[in-house]
């Protein structure tokens, strides 16, 4: 089944049916999303400025969608930019729930229910955007709902690129429940998608795709605890290993799930733990390797980022610190023992700078999105 | 004695600069509420909390929210006294008060305009005394969806057919136990986790449940090619507010109802959202005398569990109330004894 999402204009004079007058229009089409597809990979991913890729999804999506025309598209392409605008409004209410939080901290009941209000609108957005990614997944690689539970079903995925677009495209299916939630299911996305990814996220490797497809079945049966199948693992044992897979390969992102579930579930342990843990450095060769993919980890840090935003904001009516990710405001810091105080009063122990532990500086002060 | 201007207007000055200031500059009662969050963050419940949050300030409250997927804990947690206000399903509400919980009993809410009615008039001040026990009390009651029974097998739309089905019920639910009894129906102890893949497996031949499982629990794997969903509102599952008394004032409870009752139609409107979800091949619709039939059983279960002291006599009476003013021309309502 090869549904369309909406697409409109630019149809008639795009270079697309030009070129594919001699060509023929879909080996041309397929031809430029490949190529896009591949030049992404090759380059933008490897880019970590997340706020210019959620521009240039926000700009570009509505564009490229008017070439070609149903069973014809650049789907895959249009999966990207999706995802990639599905950012911008992201990262626009993660804006908003912090406005929340510091006007709820202050009494401020009016302000508190315009954040609310702006925070549900550009969750909205959210929800749509990557419920396009989703559907444009769906249309080029088929819907994921024919997948079954042992793998059977699953679509064939001949190249690296198709299968990180597959994963890529069920986080965006994630995000756009994950969005919808959040605004009242206004956008209307159809919550089965979560058990659909379940299924079709064991159609790829989960160590070779740094621990994401693990991940997202944790999350998802975290978060729902009663739709965990009966022989399966714990689900924050799964998450937890797949954020030391996600932490080995240097590209965070099933940490960053696993931070972001802890928060959503009310795993407070977790969350403080999953936040000091994305601060300890990967090791230097698997960064090295994964600099192709840097976006994605980078992604993963904004996501943490905005979880120790919210406890900092909650607690001293600021974000984090800058360069602070990882530590904690004292509110949430478990309570000190340490008693380096004799009983009779004396000078003071000194403390060794040198042994102090440094946090390593893991945020960027450029905002994404 | 007469007082000085100065002393007659300085508690007038004083009361009209307390009013100026922000109300950041009052103290706050800070309390803690836990919710019952099935999907975290994302779940309907979250969404309502974090709208009550806002709304508690007003109210003088600053209420520090906490989640959990499971509803067991957010129960334990309050008597525990770890929450001072939790946000739960009707179900396990009724260990907390009997008359918040009858507004879930079988058959006496078919719609939604049935529900909106009975939460208008429960917000009212008159009905805080029905909801109000020594140490609990229901603080706003929130549409959840109407009940459906979904069988395997469509032809299963009688009363009779039930009488040797395997009929999976909620095992802390005593009412659902007497209502398997009067049905003959085999019960099969189930919680809100078992209940789909035990229906969707074959274990069981009927579960109860509203629209809002269909999608995430893939129930159209358990109704299959034959089977199907009655188009019966079988009871309304709600979540229900409940407060421990001596945590807050007095008119935090009225305000609280009175928030419920003004935010009814904005949770329905994702509760019919899930109804919409349904398949129209899914449905199976009720002719009047089978409509009749389930009107008649579930009446008379209605009155032996308030015979048996699970359901309230006045919240019983007020629904029915409800009832025939939206159809006064309804057989029922010329009887007496509910």
């Amino acid at each position: 089944m090869r549904s369309a999402p909406g697409a409109a204009g630019l149809r008639p004079l795009s270079l697309a049916t030009l070129l594919a007058a001699p060509l023929g229009l879909g080996s041309c089409i397929e031809f430029l999303d490949r190529t896009v597809v591949r030049g992404s990979m090759e380059s933008a991913l490897g880019d970590d400025d997340v706020g210019m890729s959620c521009a240039l999804g926000r700009s570009l999506t509505g564009a490229i969608a008017g070439i070609g025309r149903e069973g014809h598209r650049m789907d895959r392409t249009l999966m990207l930019t999706s995802l990639s605008a599905g950012m911008c409004a992201e990262g626009q209410a993660w804006e908003a729930e912090l406005d929340r939080i510091r006007a709820f901290e202050a009494g401020d009941v009016a302000g508190m229910r315009d954040a609310r209000i702006r925070e549900k609108r550009h969750h909205d957005v959210a929800a749509r955007r990557n419920h396009g990614a989703y559907r444009y997944l769906v249309s080029h690689y088929g819907d994921p709902a024919l997948v079954g539970d042992d793998g059977e079903g699953c679509p064939r995925l001949r190249r690296d690129e198709d299968e990180l677009i597959w994963l890529l495209g069920l986080n965006a299916g994630m995000l756009a429940i994950t969005h919808s939630g959040m605004s009242e299911g206004a956008s209307g996305v159809p919550v089965d998608i979560a058990q659909h990814v379940v299924r079709a996220s064991r159609c790829v490797d989960e160590e070779r795709w740094w621990g994401l497809p693990l991940a997202l079945r944790g999350a998802i049966w975290a978060s729902f605890p009663s739709l965990t199948p009966e022989g399966e693992d714990e689900p924050w044992i799964q998450l937890e290993r797949a954020a030391a897979l996600g932490h080995d390969a240097c590209i965070r992102v099933a940490g960053a799930t696993y931070v972001f579930t802890a928060a959503s579930v009310g795993e407070t342990e977790r969350l403080h733990q999953g936040i000091r843990d994305h601060v300890v450095p990967p090791p230097e060769e698997a960064c090295e390797a994964a600099g192709q993919f840097r976006m994605l980890d980078r992604y993963a840090t904004l996501m943490v980022r905005h979880e120790s935003d919210k406890l900092w904001t909650q607690a001293e009516g600021h974000r984090t610190p800058f360069g602070a990710l990882g530590s904690l405001p004292l509110a949430e810091e478990p309570e000190d023992d340490l008693e380096l105080w004799p009983s009779t009063p004396t000078p003071p122990v000194e403390v060794d700078a040198a042994v102090s532990p440094e946090v390593p500086d893991a945020a960027d002060p450029a905002a994404g999105g | 004695m007469p007082q000085s201007l100065p002393a007659r207007i300085l508690p007038a000055l004083l009361g009209a600069a307390l009013l100026l200031l922000p109300r950041s500059a009052l103290a706050l009662q800070e309390r803690v509420i836990c919710g019952w969050t099935a999907g975290g963050a994302v779940s309907e419940t979250a969404d309502m909390l974090k709208d009550f949050q806002a709304a508690a300030l007003g109210w003088g409250y600053k209420l520090t929210v906490k989640s959990d997927p499971e509803e067991g804990n957010v129960v334990g947690d309050f008597k525990a006294g770890r929450c001072d206000a939790v946000l739960i399903s009707g179900v396990r509400a009724q260990e907390f008060n009997r008359a918040s919980y009858t507004i879930e009993a079988m058959g006496a809410l078919p719609t939604y305009d049935h529900l909106r009615i009975v939460v208008k008039q429960l917000a009212k001040p008159a009905a805080g005394d029905l909801l109000t026990g020594d140490t609990y009390e229901t603080v706003g009651v929130y549409p959840g969806g109407r009940v459906y029974i979904f069988s395997r097998d469509r032809t299963w739309d009688t009363i009779e057919a039930f009488s040797g089905k395997r009929l999976s019920i909620i095992g802390f639910d005593k009412t659902a136990q007497h209502m398997a009894k009067k049905l003959g129906a085999v019960p099969v102890t189930a919680d809100i986790g078992t209940f789909a893949p035990r229906f969707n497996n074959g274990d069981v031949d009927i579960c109860y449940s509203t629209a809002s499982a269909y999608q995430p629990f893939e129930l159209h794997r358990g109704l299959g090619t034959k089977g199907g969903i009655v188009d019966y509102g079988f009871s309304q599952f709600t979540f229900q507010m409940v407060i421990k008394r001596d945590r807050f004032d007095d008119a935090f409870g009225d305000h609280a109802r009175g928030f419920a009752a003004k935010h009814y139609d904005d949770v329905l409107a994702r509760v019919k959202s899930f109804d919409g979800q349904v398949p129209a091949s899914a449905w199976v619709r009720l002719d009047r005398s089978k409509l009749r039939s389930y009107e008649e059983f579930l009446r008379g279960v209605r009155v032996e569990l308030r015979q048996a002291g699970l359901y309230d006599a006045s919240v019983l009476k007020l629904m029915k109330m409800a009832r025939c003013h939206l159809d006064s021309t309804s057989w029922e309502c010329a009887l007496g004894d509910e």
